[in-house]
């Protein structure tokens, strides 16, 4: 039994509420350890790669894609269990060519590649039938690490914004998938949301000629996954409401909405599969006030495998009436921090929103405060994205937005505004 | 199988599978509705910290010694200060109200001034802290846990009578609530001296919380408005003072105070909610927050708003993350319009 992932769960928080106090705060960070790699490679695994192969894709971006599928192709490893994908307005199979998946060896791996190189970029975009082919093909292998990547160029124009909310309420749970934008025609809120829902990353890649080594980058990782279907199962009290449940890093994710209750006073948030990783998550209960002095569990905290029960990891959110005020106004460094990466990319998103309505004087307000936010957190690369649109004189603490912004620089900062940094010091003072 | 100190069965030995509460060891949680329970009485005399059943309401057991509720036809196990089913009020007696915490002002045998004020939560277990019915010493800081009640404590004086608050909240002796046990309200019965339910609490407190005898004034300046605009940022031009902007009052209760705009999506509900309307466009969603003072006093913290908070006539904004301790009258400016005048009582 060593060869197994192991998880530990750490809860930071100030548990000492006031008088009447009902918010408890913490952040939960969860991290996977143990020899991951080894039990990754015996882990069962299923992977579709699904290429947008509409019209628009008809440049040198085919040319790259075919490049980038065949790349991830070599990187996933022999008895995996695998299949291609072609995205127009219908989803055809490229490989292999019957509604199924293919079992990786050198055979299957140069058929793969050969019937890759004969894409032709030719129709329409409806992404919601592309990863509904991709659930029906992974649904014979519940319990592997189920892993999609999908490449778009364009925006899901021959669908209806329903259509494509169907599919997804149809995949969700089913795969994870990891969205890929290539050029500047993409729409960040669709990707965005079919990545949330999929619980993958969105990632744009303004050159083609990118494509490959991020293909090749993602495979990898799916390869490093060793446990899949992860859920994170909070137990409250009978009175207490959760307020939130939302990932803080590596990037933001609202899970509140996400909860499948699993028994009487828990629910379960799901996280997707894991490899060597640390993400942290953000959790709000509001529980009834108790009185000074006393201690009660407002969250129970547990990383389990829904579906065979098994606990991989417990912690406790705890609250503490007191009287105190320097205990119970002391807010925990983490939580503070959290509070003001969300604020960051809240920010980012009013101040792009306002760029699009042409309102420039709040797109100058919101995107210079983040600007500054960035900088006080440590955010060099959020930072960094805001520099693209914005010039920012340190001295003075002034910005102005840039006279033009370019398509790609808008789009990453969008794509960028999730993601957060961890706390620099660790914060091991209770 | 362990027992928490309300009275639920718990599959784990730390903290209660039901209510979440600590369990301690060696306690024997079937007494909690004995002499204990009495202590939570607002009107009960310092004699009934001792064991004296007469001063609480009658509250039955269950027959494993587990608190249930004493409504005809309810026996409903409990689970917190109010019944589940039918908001029986176990720390007053009180029937139904449905469970809402109709427990406004701070009763008087418990606060001394600055303190705080009563029990909001139910739970009273044996064995800690004495509860919040038991007077506190002046300097309004709790014994640790684990502590009897403190026999000698000093008690506000009073003029000795329970005459009810002219505001018609319940105050002194929860007037309307009833004692069973019919006992004289006696010394105790009288507020606090200071701020306190008899100078009159601004309506619209929140339930739950106790009151610290400071309310807030919030409206729309337009001096401090001029001076925005004048100051000419980056939205200036497209922001207006609002035609039309009550003033409103809300009074501070509990230890922290935020001043913000509510964002659903971020789980925030600043006590004081400047989303309007009219919503005021330069107020961060947490902007500030009031902190109380061990003194009784209060201290505002601006944790690093976009737009920064200036107090009274101060031409700069305050710093970031540095309580400024406020006194009765200071104004605080935020946004692009708004003030906010603390008032003591």
């Amino acid at each position: 039994m060593t060869e197994q992932a192991q998880f530990t769960i750490r809860v930071d928080q100030n548990k000492y509420l006031p008088v009447g106090g009902s918010e408890v705060h913490a952040i939960v960070t969860v991290e996977a350890t143990g020899p991951l790699e080894t039990v990754a490679q015996h882990a069962q695994a299923a992977e579709v790669i699904i290429i947008d192969t509409s019209t628009s894709m008809a440049t040198e971006r085919i040319g790259e894609a075919r490049k980038a599928a065949m790349a991830a192709i070599d990187t996933l490893r022999d008895g995996v269990h695998f299949a291609i994908i072609a995205g127009t307005t219908k989803a055809t199979m490229v490989y292999p060519s019957r509604k199924e998946m293919a079992t990786m060896n050198a055979e299957t791996r140069q058929a793969a590649k050969n019937a890759v190189s004969g894409l032709i970029a030719d129709g329409g975009t409806a992404i919601g039938t592309w990863l509904r082919l991709a659930a029906d093909l992974f649904d014979p292998y519940q319990g592997a690490v189920r892993h999609a990547i999908l490449l778009t160029d364009g925006h899901n124009q021959h669908e209806s914004a329903a259509q494509l909310d169907a599919a997804l309420a149809y995949c969700q749970g089913k795969f994870v998938c990891d969205c890929r934008g290539v050029g500047t025609g993409w729409e960040v809120a669709e990707l965005r949301k079919i990545a949330s829902t999929l619980l993958g990353t969105v990632q744009d890649i303004p050159d083609a000629k990118d494509l490959e080594a991020d293909f090749r980058a993602m495979a990898q990782q799916a390869m490093g996954k060793a446990v899949a279907d992860v859920a994170l199962r909070i137990w409250t009290p009978q009175t207490a409401k959760i307020r939130f449940v939302k990932q803080v890093s590596p990037t933001l994710e609202d899970l509140t909405g996400r909860r499948v209750d699993s028994g009487p006073q828990s629910g379960d948030y799901p996280t997707g599969a894991w490899g060597r990783e640390v993400r942290e998550y953000h959790v709000c209960i509001e529980v009834t006030p108790g009185g000074i002095g006393q201690e009660m569990r407002a969250g129970w905290v547990k990383l389990v495998q829904p579906d065979t029960g098994m606990q991989l990891a417990a912690g406790n959110i705890l609250a503490t009436w007191t009287d105190d005020p320097a205990q119970s106004t002391r807010i925990n460094p983490r939580v503070a921090h959290y509070t003001g990466q969300a604020e960051l990319a809240n920010l980012i998103q009013e101040g792009l929103q306002a760029h699009r309505e042409h309102d420039f004087a709040t797109a100058t307000a919101r995107l210079g405060r983040a600007r500054r936010l960035a900088e006080e957190s440590g955010n060099e690369a959020t930072a960094k994205l805001l520099d693209r649109v914005l010039d920012y004189d340190r001295a003075t603490g002034t910005v102005r937005l840039k006279p033009h912004i370019d398509r790609a620089s808008e789009i990453a900062l969008d794509v960028g505004s999730v993601r957060t940094v961890r706390t620099r010091r660790d914060p091991d003072q209770g | 199988m362990p027992i928490c100190p309300s009275g639920h069965d718990s599959g784990s030995a730390d903290y209660c599978d039901v209510c979440g509460l600590a369990i301690t060891g060696g306690q024997a949680p079937a007494t909690v509705a004995g002499p204990a329970h009495s202590a939570t009485v607002a009107a009960a005399p310092p004699a009934a910290v001792a064991p004296s059943p007469a001063s609480g309401p009658a509250v039955p057991q269950g027959a494993s010694g587990q608190e249930v509720c004493p409504e005809p036809g309810c026996g409903t196990p409990r689970a917190g200060r109010f019944c589940e089913v039918c908001g029986y009020d176990f720390a007053t007696g009180t029937p139904g109200f449905g469970p809402v915490n109709t427990d406004f002002g701070p009763p008087p045998t418990s606060s001394p001034p600055g303190g705080y004020g009563p029990h909001t939560g139910g739970y009273p277990p044996p064995g800690y802290g004495p509860p919040p019915g038991a007077p506190y010493p002046p300097s309004g800081y709790g014994p640790p846990p684990g502590h009897a009640p403190y026999p000698g404590a000093p008690t506000p004086p009073g003029p000795g009578t329970a005459a009810p608050a002219p505001h018609g909240y319940g105050t002194a002796a929860h007037p309307g609530y009833g004692h069973p046990s019919g006992q004289p309200i006696g010394p105790h019965g009288a507020p606090p001296p200071g701020p306190g339910p008899a100078t009159g609490m601004p309506p619209g407190a929140p339930p739950g919380a106790p009151y610290t005898g400071w309310h807030v004034v919030v409206a729309a300046d337009r001096q401090y408005f001029d001076s925005v605009i004048a100051q000419g940022g980056p939205d200036a031009a497209t922001i207006v003072f609002p035609p039309y902007c009550p003033e409103r009052v809300i009074p501070l209760v509990g230890g922290q105070v935020r001043i913000g705009r509510r964002s659903r999506s971020r789980g925030l509900h600043p006590e004081i909610d400047l989303s309007g309307p009219p919503e005021d466009p330069g107020v961060s969603h947490l902007h500030a927050i009031l902190v109380a003072q061990p003194d009784g006093s209060w201290a505002l913290v601006d944790p690093g708003s976009a737009n920064g908070t200036k107090i009274n006539d101060a031409p700069d904004p305050i710093a970031t993350n540095v309580p400024v301790p406020l006194s009765d009258g200071d104004r605080i400016y935020v946004g692009a319009w708004t003030v906010i005048v603390l008032r003591k009582g």
